[in-house]
């Protein structure tokens, strides 16, 4: 079986605040935590949609249990990455990593 | 850090409810839930309003993301059932095609009169706003209201004007004069139907002309042709604008072309200004002759009109008693008019394809049903791995959706080539039809025919799925199948539903084909090879008195007479089986009280040598004076029932004199005693008729001579040939012509192709419907067959085990032949009872034939019971060659 990728960068920063915010990450965490980090209002639906997407492809799974929050009185959906998750995470940044090298110059100029 | 459960508060409650609508149940609970966290979190940050809007702005991407993930999750899914449904068909090819191809024959033939009723019937007229368009008739009121399409409705003058003055509602009226004129300046001399129009008519229909321009206000000698007789006879060329014809003498310029849709239901060849300063009528209330189109105002509704024509209608009444009394007038649709009397033929053809869509469907029924039952083992392994109810009945509906498709491809290419057919054949020239084609509202129409066809047929063996007992299979482990007795009587009533509805279209096709076949051998009482006719009318200019007629036509009798390969010629006033004809009472002469009414026939003395009608005594006219006339058998046998027909000859009989609308004579002297000179055979001139009517013969050339008789200068000329007819047509028309270059020659015709016209339509009626009975009589064959076989492969080992146990091939035989024959007997009783039920449809096809002829639905289930013994023949000789070992070892 192939590993599963990662699609795009939106799928590669919600996996990844996933990450941070394990083991409390749901979809509001999540939401609040990338506007943020990113300054841009983030849409919820498409994070939600982007988490079950994830979880079909295998690089995360959810838990439905009560929050750690003081005064939660439903069940929600909590988010965290699997070990294929973490690989995939891992792989796509050292992509990055390559594909930036000996670029910093670029940056340099336009910071 | 999220606001405590204290502080919290959720968001606008309008805007959550309607969220809270649009999201599937399973997920609702938990998208609110992190959309009020997230609310809550930018209620405190940003304030109650701008939180609303966000909430607005983000809360609606939900459903339509969920929306779209689901669909990218269903396409692979239904990509394989369709691959899976693929694959099953085609290790089946047997059921796919034989299921395939019953549904395309029904679906063909039912797409097929789809389209042309829909073309014939259902398309609006090809004018612009055609609802509004409305036709003005007068009718006696104790006959009511008119019927669409309807001969002989029609306007006076003097009330048109009155209503076009008083009516509002109709914003336009034209009117159209019928009329026939000598037309000089085409290929060759032609008399045509010529409509006078007043050029308001061309407003009110709207359509504009292919070549120049209408007719106009103020135009004189100004003519507009037709699209056909531009095409056929001025060579469809473009500069026939402004060139001159010459009608009835006077020279007319053309000054345009119309379209064929334009007044298509009208015979008028071309049109010319109506003038009413000319018009011989325009005072004339009483002469109700003029055809009348009408626009309705915008926004008016028909009954507007009714109202107010009625209202005219009953002051006229009452102002002139003598022309108006007891009519009234009625505004009818335009398009009923139009469509007229065809449209109910039509609807039940129509209504006979759909019979054979059911038959088809019973067929595809009863065919999946062996087939599923076939199957059961791989759907219970199917279900044993997991696959839930659902799966499975979404691969089956894959299935039939597949076989409906291709089922409504081959139909639609049937279809096509049945509308062609259908449309090159038909006799009633119907213009409405000329276009007709399959077209995307019958691609439509095949589509859900075939599909909706093979999924009702699908649902049926469907229903009966249950989860637990596929899996009972699996633990039987039986390889054969065993069908409890649901399923048996099942498929036991599909096909005697199916042989049912068979019958019925095999009864109707039987009668049908009966009428024609009856018309076919009635004795003409004439020989029609070898005789060619011809019409003419005398243009009445040239030959103003009936004495230069005579003479016009003495001399072409010679010169016709001079033509070697001419026999002999003969002359009548009406082409021989028209439907035209003059009806008179005659008395004998020792029984004035009694009066027969005859046919009024003159013709020439050489008439009956010519056609071959045989004078059973006495002889033809003599020449000299004296009132002569000729009778046929069927009329001296009424007039003088006592004595034998020959003994009519040198009687004596008289015209009843005719009388006018209060009973009073018209004529002061008493009518003169004409001799029966002879006595001929029964002619049956109007080809359909069951019986032969009485008719007279009275000597055409007398008539002429004497300027008597109704001839107005038209004869119908008869030529007996010893050439074949064909090649003499150039040589009439050359002799006409030496005479008078200007004189039409009219319908020259062999008598076998007046003959064959004139059982036109109930040959095609016949054509037509022996078409679906032979389709219906395969899909019976064809489901016979197949649940024959069925049946015998099912009961396989009870077979074989009876063979073992010494049963010999006639028991074998009579098992399985008696349950078929018994579901035929029921099926075609069914069909016949059911059949006499619809017979009322059938009438209108029916010539001299009863609709409840027995004899008819006797021949049918003759036809039908040898089907149904030829489907069961193979499966029968399948099971006699059963090998009982082979069944016994599977034990």
């Amino acid at each position: 079986m192939t590993a599963a990728t990662i699609q795009g960068e939106f799928e590669h920063h919600v996996l990844l605040t996933a990450a941070r915010l394990a083991p409390g990450a749901f979809t509001a965490a999540i939401v609040t935590e990338l506007e943020a980090r990113t300054g841009r209002e983030i849409s919820p639906s498409a994070v939600y949609v982007t988490l079950r997407r994830l979880e079909a492809k295998g690089l995360v799974r959810s838990e439905k249990r009560r929050g750690d929050a003081p005064g939660e009185l439903r069940d929600r959906r909590f988010f965290e990455p699997t070990a294929q998750g973490l690989a995939a995470l891992r792989a796509s940044r050292a992509s990055l990593e390559r594909l930036w090298e000996g670029m910093e110059s670029l940056l340099g100029e336009e910071a | 850090m999220l606001p405590s459960r204290g502080e919290r508060n959720t968001a606008p409650a309008l805007l959550r409810t309607l969220l809270a609508r649009l999201l599937p149940r399973r997920e609702r609970g938990e998208i609110l839930l992190e959309m009020d966290q997230l609310y809550e979190v930018r209620l405190a940050r940003i304030g109650r309003l701008r939180a609303g809007l966000w909430y607005l702005r983000r809360s609606f991407g939900f459903p339509l993301r969920l929306v779209r993930e689901r669909t990218s999750e269903l396409a692979p899914a239904l990509a394989s059932d369709l691959r899976q449904a693929v694959r099953s068909l085609r290790h089946d090819p047997g059921f796919t095609l034989l299921a395939a191809g019953v549904l395309a024959l029904a679906v063909g033939g039912a797409t097929a009169f789809f389209s042309i009723v829909d073309h014939a019937v259902l398309r609006p007229l090809p004018y612009p706003e055609p609802e509004s368009l409305v036709t003005l008739q007068e009718y006696r009121l104790e006959r009511g209201v008119p019927e669409p399409g309807q001969p002989g409705g029609g306007i006076s003058y003097p009330n048109l004007t009155e209503i076009r003055q008083q009516v509002g509602a109709l914003v336009d009226i034209g009117a159209i004069a019928s009329g026939s004129s000598l037309l000089l300046g085409a290929d060759q001399p032609l008399r045509v139907r010529t409509g006078a129009l007043e050029p308001s008519t061309f407003e009110v229909l709207g359509l504009a002309p292919t070549l120049g321009r209408p007719l106009q206000a103020g135009d004189r000698d100004r003519v507009v042709l037709s699209q056909g007789l531009w095409r056929e006879r001025f060579g469809g060329t473009g500069d026939v604008i402004g060139r001159t014809v010459t009608l009835d003498g006077r020279e007319h310029e053309i000054v345009g072309v119309m379209p064929s849709e334009f007044l298509a239901d009208l015979p008028f060849r071309l049109w010319v200004p109506f003038d009413p300063d000319t018009y011989k009528f325009r005072d004339h209330r009483g002469l109700k002759i003029l055809t009348a189109i009408g626009r309705l105002a915008a926004g008016t509704a028909a009954e507007q009109a009714r109202a107010a024509a009625r209202t005219v209608g009953a002051r006229l009444a009452a102002e002139d008693p003598d022309a108006n009394k007891g009519y009234d007038i009625a505004v009818l649709p335009l398009h009923d008019e139009v469509v007229g009397a065809r449209a109910s033929v039509l609807w039940r053809l129509l209504g006979a394809s759909v019979l054979l869509l059911a038959i088809a469907c019973l067929n595809v029924a009863n065919l999946q049903l062996a087939r599923f039952t076939r199957r059961r083992r791989d759907a219970a392994v199917r279900a044993a791995l997991g696959a839930g109810r659902g799966r499975i009945l979404r691969l089956a509906a894959a299935e039939t959706l597949l076989v409906g498709l291709l089922g409504a491809t081959a139909g639609l290419l049937l279809a096509t080539m049945a509308v062609r057919g259908f449309v090159a054949l038909d006799p009633t020239g119907n213009p409405r039809l000329a276009g007709a084609h399959v077209d995307l509202r019958s691609l439509v129409f095949a589509i859900v025919a075939a599909c909706g066809t093979s999924i009702l047929a699908g649902v049926i063996p469907l229903s009966r799925l249950r989860l637990s007992r596929l899996l009972e299979t699996l633990q039987l482990g039986s390889p054969s199948t065993s069908e409890g007795l649901r399923g048996r009587r099942l498929r036991d009533g599909l096909l005697v539903g199916q042989i049912g509805v068979t019958a019925i279209l095999l009864g109707g096709a039987a009668l049908v084909s009966a009428s024609f076949l009856r018309l076919w051998t009635y004795e003409l009482g004439f020989d029609p090879d070898d005789v060619l006719t011809f019409g003419l009318t005398l243009n009445r200019d040239t030959y103003p008195e009936s004495g230069d007629q005579y003479d016009f036509y003495r001399r072409l009798f010679e010169r016709l007479e001079a033509i070697p390969e001419v026999a002999s010629v003969g002359a009548t006033s009406r082409r021989p089986l028209s439907q035209l004809d003059i009806f008179h009472e005659l008395h004998a002469e020792n029984d004035l009280d009694k009066a027969v009414e005859v046919r009024e026939r003159p013709v020439s003395g050489s008439y009956f040598e010519v056609m071959r009608v045989p004078m059973l005594a006495g002889q033809t006219f003599r020449t000299g004076n004296g009132d002569q006339v000729i009778l046929n058998a069927a009329a001296a046998r009424r007039l003088w029932p006592e004595a034998p027909p020959d003994a009519a000859v040198g009687r004596r009989v008289r015209f009843a004199s005719p009388v006018d609308a209060q009973g009073r004579p018209v004529f002061a002297e008493v009518p003169p005693w004409h001799e029966v000179v002879g006595v001929v055979g029964d002619v049956r001139y109007q080809g359909l008729e069951p019986e032969p009517v009485p008719a007279v013969y009275r000597p055409l050339w007398r008539q002429l001579r004497l300027g008597t008789g109704a001839s107005f200068g038209i004869a119908h000329i008869v030529l007996r040939t010893r050439a074949q007819p064909d090649d003499l047509a150039a040589t009439i028309r050359e002799a006409v012509w030496e005479l008078d270059p200007a004189e039409p020659v009219q319908e020259l015709l062999t008598m076998n192709d007046v003959v064959a016209e004139s059982m036109a339509r109930p040959r095609f009626y016949a054509l037509l419907f022996s078409g679906f009975a032979i389709v219906a009589l395969t899909l019976c064959f064809a489901g016979v067959f197949g649940v024959t076989g069925y049946l015998v492969a099912a009961r396989g080992r009870e077979i074989g085990i009876r063979v073992a146990l010494g049963a010999p091939p006639w028991a074998i035989a009579r098992l399985v032949l008696l349950h078929g024959l018994g579901l035929a007997v029921a099926g075609a009783a069914i069909g016949m009872l059911s059949g006499l039920g619809l017979t009322r449809h059938i009438e209108g096809f029916l010539h001299g034939t009863s609709a409840t002829d027995p004899r008819g639905f006797l021949v049918a289930m003759g036809v039908l019971a040898l089907a149904i013994v030829a489907g069961m023949a193979v499966p029968c000789l399948r099971a006699l060659r059963v090998d009982p070992v082979r069944v016994l070892r599977q034990e």
